[in-house]
């Protein structure tokens, strides 16, 4: 709106300017055209449209806001902004200090420390195939990327930055200033900070794991009998959850961690999806994960509680505690007994099976790499 | 030079018609103006003055305001028979103590008004995303990050109460708690050409307090995120904001 009215008053100044008669010509041109001010004039340069390549495995991604086109320059910009330190308040935390590639956008560690030095008090998930996703963070809070940016830049504990700062810290870059008006047609704002970021999340897709291949029967697709009957089992016992290709159905469940959810401190951190829709049959709901890549994203859960993938499983087989809100997928025993009785066989195939889904395109892809290096 | 000159003639009378053809796509028939719409605040029968002042609640306890802003979006003129409204484009505002505390309805059109309609709060479209410009800035700080959606109002200070003392921290906000006011101007509105006419209101602290739900500080002196912050919009929703004057 800004920009159409900007080029109307830009061509009648000069058309205030024309003197002789010969130019008169030009002078019915202008306002011709003044008569359309919502046309763009052809120099100026314009973003290359992006479409999401979407799996053939895949199902269809959650629907992008009209008006929100993601670019090859508007992911650029964001990727930028993604590896930038400026983004936090003592700029030495980026996005990607939590959010490693090499680890799948996750950080290795149970509860990362942030700008404030403290433990955070959720384990940083990994990021991938986000643009199917219609709620981030472990309770589903951020409602959509663009919003969810906004957490970790301005919370004291993980970036520590104000909005303001960043903003004029970032105006002082004169390539950054040039991106944001050829992608947003505006000076820098928040708002942008946050599209861009969420354009280059979007484009975070894993989807060439060795399983992949497999199902898409493409060279490299080879599954041996261990892994297929872990993929049998995964789809039998977990995949209630952990469904389809994605091996996430991106909902809310109790997945028998915790029975105590008492603990409503920090606005309710502890008490899952609860702290969002403060409906009784969501405490002690977290979001799944994925299954994907999982081989590189420990340690696991909400609060990286387990290191190794065999704990997962014990949890899984023993350990799980039953509450008024816990899964009845998770009380496969016999007469409803706790957990998902699994085998010492079964373990193991299921480990094998998820060594399948490691995508070693996904976490060495250069396109999703530092451009700072 | 004389044939040169007539067809630059021949092109302005041209030009002139274009122009004219523009005019009449840009504006419609009927003349527009444009009308403020300002806010006082006030606690009681006093001026709110941040930090300086300590005031009385409705349920007794002293208290004094630190920072109070809220977001007033989805403003409307309606006319006598109802006939005719008046819808304000992308009607958001923040309104802050310190900060804005009025804004100019445009391109108004000449009528005879009686009731202005307001909302507290974001509608469900834009509440859904906080990557918005202008007065929903983010940088502003009325948003929530961790559970996406705006801070309709807030209102921090501190209190003595009976038996205890502290912070008081409102933050009010949801879905459920995005609601429309209808004021009923004292005398029908003919908005001046001149573009001088006002809509002052009053916006009253203590009726967050009270009417229908008396807020006790040593009982609730925060919203929280459950049910506190409804009790504090059905407050909001009768009495909070009243028309000094239409003129
Ligand atoms: C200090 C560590 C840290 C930093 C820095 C950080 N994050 Fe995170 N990130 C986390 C944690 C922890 C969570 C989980 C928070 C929660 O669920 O409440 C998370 C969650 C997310 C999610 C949600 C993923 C999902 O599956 O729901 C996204 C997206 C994300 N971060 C993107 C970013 C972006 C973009 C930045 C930079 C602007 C960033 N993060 C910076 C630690 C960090
Ligand atoms: C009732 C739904 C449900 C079922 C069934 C289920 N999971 Fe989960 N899974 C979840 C949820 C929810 C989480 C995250 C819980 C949390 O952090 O609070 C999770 C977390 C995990 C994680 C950690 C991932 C990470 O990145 O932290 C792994 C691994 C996992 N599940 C594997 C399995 C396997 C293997 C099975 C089958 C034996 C299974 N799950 C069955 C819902 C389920």
């Amino acid at each position: 709106m800004s920009r159409s009215s900007r080029t109307f008053r830009g061509t009648y100044f000069s058309c205030m300017s024309v003197q002789s008669v010969s130019r008169i010509l030009a002078v019915a041109f202008c306002l011709v055209s003044a008569c359309t001010p919502q046309q763009e004039p052809d120099q100026e340069p314009q973003v290359r449209i992006l479409e999401l390549q979407v799996p053939a495995n895949f199902p269809e991604p959650e629907k992008v806001m009209a008006g929100y086109p993601l670019s090859e320059e508007g992911v650029e910009l964001g990727r930028k902004l993604f590896y930038d330190t400026r983004l936090s308040g003592s700029n030495t935390i980026s996005c990607a200090s939590c959010h490693q590639q090499q680890l799948a956008f996750t950080d290795g560690v149970a509860l990362n420390k942030g700008a404030a030095g403290t433990p955070l008090l959720r384990h940083s998930p990994g990021l991938a195939n986000l643009a199917w996703m219609n709620g981030t963070f472990w309770d589903g809070g951020a409602k959509n990327l663009e919003s969810q940016a906004f957490g970790p830049i301005t919370a004291p504990d993980e970036m520590n930055q104000n909005l303001q700062e960043l903003v004029s810290e970032l105006t002082a870059v004169p390539d950054y200033v040039a991106s944001f008006r050829l992608i947003f047609q505006d000076e820098i704002k928040p708002a942008y900070i946050a599209r861009a970021l969420a354009q280059f999340q979007r484009t975070l897709i894993s989807a060439n794991s060795r399983y992949d291949k497999y199902v898409r029967q493409e060279p490299g697709g080879k599954m041996s009998e261990l892994e297929l009957k872990g993929l049998t089992l995964v789809q039998q016992k977990c995949g209630s959850c952990h469904a389809g290709d994605l091996f996430t159905d991106n909902g809310y469940h109790n997945n028998g961690l915790d029975s105590d959810f008492s603990n409503h401190s920090y606005e309710g951190i502890f008490q899952g999806r609860y702290r969002i829709t403060h409906h009784p049959a969501d405490v002690g709901k977290f979001k799944t994960p994925t299954l994907r890549n999982v081989l590189v994203t420990a340690p696991y859960m909400h609060d990286g509680r387990f290191a190794t993938l065999e704990e997962v499983l014990r949890h899984y087989s023993q350990g799980i505690r039953a509450s008024p809100t816990v899964a009845a997928a998770v009380m496969q025993g016999a007469e409803g007994v706790a957990g998902i009785p699994l085998s010492v066989e079964e373990k193991q195939a299921i480990i094998a099976f998820l060594e399948t889904l490691t995508d070693y395109e996904f976490i060495q892809n250069e396109k999703f790499s530092s451009p700072f290096n | 030079m004389y044939r040169i000159r007539r067809s630059g003639f021949y092109v302005a009378m041209l030009a002139i018609l274009f122009l004219a053809a523009c005019k009449e796509e840009k504006e419609g028939p009927a003349a527009t103006t444009s009308v403020t719409v300002s806010f006082q605040h006030v606690v009681g029968s006093e001026p709110l003055q941040l930090d300086e002042v300590i005031y009385t609640s409705p349920a007794g306890d002293s208290y004094a305001v630190s920072n109070f802003k809220y977001f007033v979006s989805n403003v409307k003129l309606i006319s006598s028979a109802g006939e005719q409204i008046y819808v304000e484009p992308e009607s958001y505002h923040l309104i802050a103590q310190d900060g804005k505390t009025s804004f100019e309805l445009k391109e108004v059109p000449a009528g005879t008004y009686q009731r202005l309609e307001l909302s507290l709060g974001i509608d469900e479209e834009l509440n859904h995303r906080i990557d918005h410009l202008g007065d929903l800035d983010p940088s502003n700080e009325m948003v929530w990050d961790w559970d996406t959606g705006y801070k309709f109002l807030t209102l921090v200070g501190t209190y003595t109460g009976q038996t205890r003392s502290g912070g008081l921290v409102f933050h009010i906000g949801g879905d459920t708690n995005y609601r429309t006011l209808a004021l009923e101007l004292p005398q029908p509105l003919n908005p001046r050409q001149d573009g001088s006419s006002q809509v002052l209101l009053q916006a009253n602290v203590n009726e967050l307090f009270q009417g229908p739900n008396l807020i006790d500080f040593d009982v609730m002196n925060s919203s929280g995120h459950g049910s506190g912050p409804s009790l504090i919009a059905e407050n909001y929703t009768s009495g909070f904001i009243t028309v000094l004057e239409a003129k």
